[in-house]
């Protein structure tokens, strides 16, 4: 059985869920917002046993065996925020269960004998990305120039060196947290002070086509991105006009990268952000261990749903 | 340059700097996480080529990634401080973006970690009770069984089981036992279930009775250096340099 949890109408979980009906895996979905309808006893038996993993989800009523589960889908959203929950005061039983039922989810996850997309300690290293461009550099693509400083000087330099070389930079978060890349204006440089309370990331800007590559097992779906925003994915926001997203071929080389980058990450299914420049060297920026990837699915109808699906359910028989 | 970076009143991380240098051991410094994130001029800078860069401490001290032939991993929190009187939402980012920074840095030195952080864990070698049941039961360590349940009131660092204090600590370091003397099969156990983690320093705790005999307590990389000793101390040098001539 394959158990998929998220948000069921949030559009990648939606296409994985239908790919998975259109070929009649078994599988069942926990709907986050309803996790106070549904509890988790996690069991590891003793040395005896050899720990084997155990325990019941009891999901709509229905009662399964974590042992008959052999593939998991997860799309967390942080639960502190889901809706019926976010509101509720720290304390509150509900939200305390809800908390511990995620806890116990993602403890199952992480050490589950199943096919898991992704195990949620191995999705972890893009809560740093440059502790993942550190990974990135040894699967063997090229990494950005980049400076993290609360230094202004040094920042002022890297800014000002790339200015009289002709280039730019962009500044965006060294973590996880979702932030729109901007390019540094002369504007913004009186702004520098404000880097004194902590480290910022300033990359220098690498011209050139994003490329999506979406890994899944070790099959690939690459979509070439034609835009003209510094951040693609507010291009009809900031300059008025939708990306155009096509799917394309990678060459060997550089696919066989792609999939030694998210062995090397542990991520079967990964979003990985690469540029390819002028001179067609491929610069990867970071890989997303949870990729919307419907995003890039309907606009160059590429099958990830169903590949996503396929590898669940490829223990199932 | 071997940096032991710890945080204030780390007694074993204090230990083990007077232990190395009392073996002869050279430019041994001890940092705190504290002085790290505080300072006022970080620089780390990373291309194609490798990571550099230099983080200048209040003492006068500098520290560059490139140059640093060891480092001992102690961080078990992220001092912030001095975000405390941001704005919640500010403060969270900021905290997210120390955190960025600290855990490429660390894994970015140039010599070895001991133990490299994990994105889980910047001081690396930390797992949720369950976990450390599993791979421990795996090892062939004396585990007992674990449950816990969202309706009960457990969560994976919880369970209904009772816990039993430490009776017997052994560390293991790349594969070699130090402390307690363990039944051979309970040796073999702990460098298993460190190489199942991925944690080349671990301390393996049990509880021993005479009802039950030995039974695995948990596990940690946070590691009592002094339950070691001197051997673990000379042991934790030897890998540094053999690190740094490699």
């Amino acid at each position: 059985m394959i158990l998929v949890a998220g948000i069921p109408d949030e559009r990648p979980l939606a296409l994985v869920i239908e790919a998975l009906e259109a070929s009649g895996a078994d599988h069942r979905v926990l709907d986050q917002r309803r996790t106070a309808e549904s509890d988790l006893t996690l069991e590891i038996a003793d040395a005896a046993c050899g720990g084997a993993i155990g325990g019941t989800f009891e999901l709509m009523g229905e009662s399964i065996r974590l042992e008959a589960i052999t593939a998991i889908y997860l799309r967390l959203m942080d639960h502190r925020f889901l809706p019926g929950f976010a509101d509720l005061p720290p304390d509150s039983e509900r939200r305390m269960r809800c908390h511990r039922l995620h806890e116990l989810l993602n403890c199952y996850a992480d050490i589950a004998p199943a096919r898991v997309l992704n195990r949620p300690t191995d999705s972890g290293s893009n809560q740093s990305k440059p502790f993942q461009a550190q990974a990135i550099r040894a699967a063997g693509f090229d990494i950005p120039e980049t400076v993290i400083t609360n230094d202004v000087a040094v920042a002022r330099e890297f800014i000002e060196r790339a200015w009289a070389e002709g280039g730019s930079v962009i500044y965006k978060s060294a973590s996880g947290v979702r932030s729109i890349v901007r390019r540094v204006a002369r504007e913004d440089l009186p702004r520098l002070e404000r880097i004194r309370w902590c480290p910022t990331q300033f990359q220098r800007h690498v011209p050139g086509t994003d490329i999506r590559v979406h890994v899944v097992g070790s099959s690939t779906f690459a979509a070439k991105i034609v835009s003209d925003a510094t951040d693609y994915r507010y291009a009809a926001r900031d300059i008025g006009v939708e990306p155009e997203i096509v799917a394309c071929e990678l060459d060997a080389p550089t696919r066989a990268k792609c999939i030694a980058l998210a062995e090397r990450l542990n991520l079967p299914l990964a979003g990985i952000d690469l540029r390819c420049t002028p001179e067609g060297r491929y610069v990867c920026f970071e890989v997303n261990p949870s990729p919307a990837f419907s995003f890039y699915e309907q606009r160059a109808g590429l099958p990830i749903a169903a590949s996503i699906a396929g590898y669940l359910a490829a223990d199932l028989n | 340059m071997i940096v032991i970076l710890c945080h204030p009143g780390d007694d074993a991380a204090l230990w083990l700097a007077a232990t190395m240098r009392e073996l002869g051991g050279a430019g041994i410094e001890l940092v705190t996480v504290e002085e790290l994130v505080y300072s006022r001029r970080i620089v780390f800078r990373s291309n194609d080529d490798g990571d550099s860069g230099s983080i200048a401490l209040a003492d006068g001290r500098t520290l560059r990634a490139e140059t640093i032939a060891g480092l001992v991993n102690r961080v078990s929190y992220l001092p912030t401080q001095h975000f405390a009187r941001a704005l919640a939402e500010d403060r969270a980012y900021a905290e997210a973006e120390l955190n960025a920074f600290l855990m490429a840095w660390i894994n970015g030195v140039a010599g070895r970690v001991i133990n490299p952080p994990l994105p889980a864990a910047l001081g690396g070698g930390t797992f949720p009770l369950p976990t450390l049941m599993h791979l421990a039961a795996m090892a062939g360590l004396p585990t007992h069984g674990w449950r816990a349940s969202a309706a009960a009131g457990n969560d994976a660092g919880d369970d209904a089981t009772p816990r039993w204090p430490t009776t017997h600590a052994a560390v293991v370091f790349d594969s070699r036992i130090f402390g307690m003397l363990l039944p051979r099969a309970f040796q073999d156990g702990c460098r298993r279930l460190a190489a199942m983690a991925g944690t080349p320093l671990f301390q393996v705790e049990f509880n021993q009775s005479e009802r039950d005999g030995f039974r695995f307590v948990g596990a940690t990389g946070a590691v009592d250096f002094r339950i070691g000793g001197k051997a673990l101390a000379r042991d934790l040098a030897r890998a540094f340099a053999r690190s740094a001539a490699a």
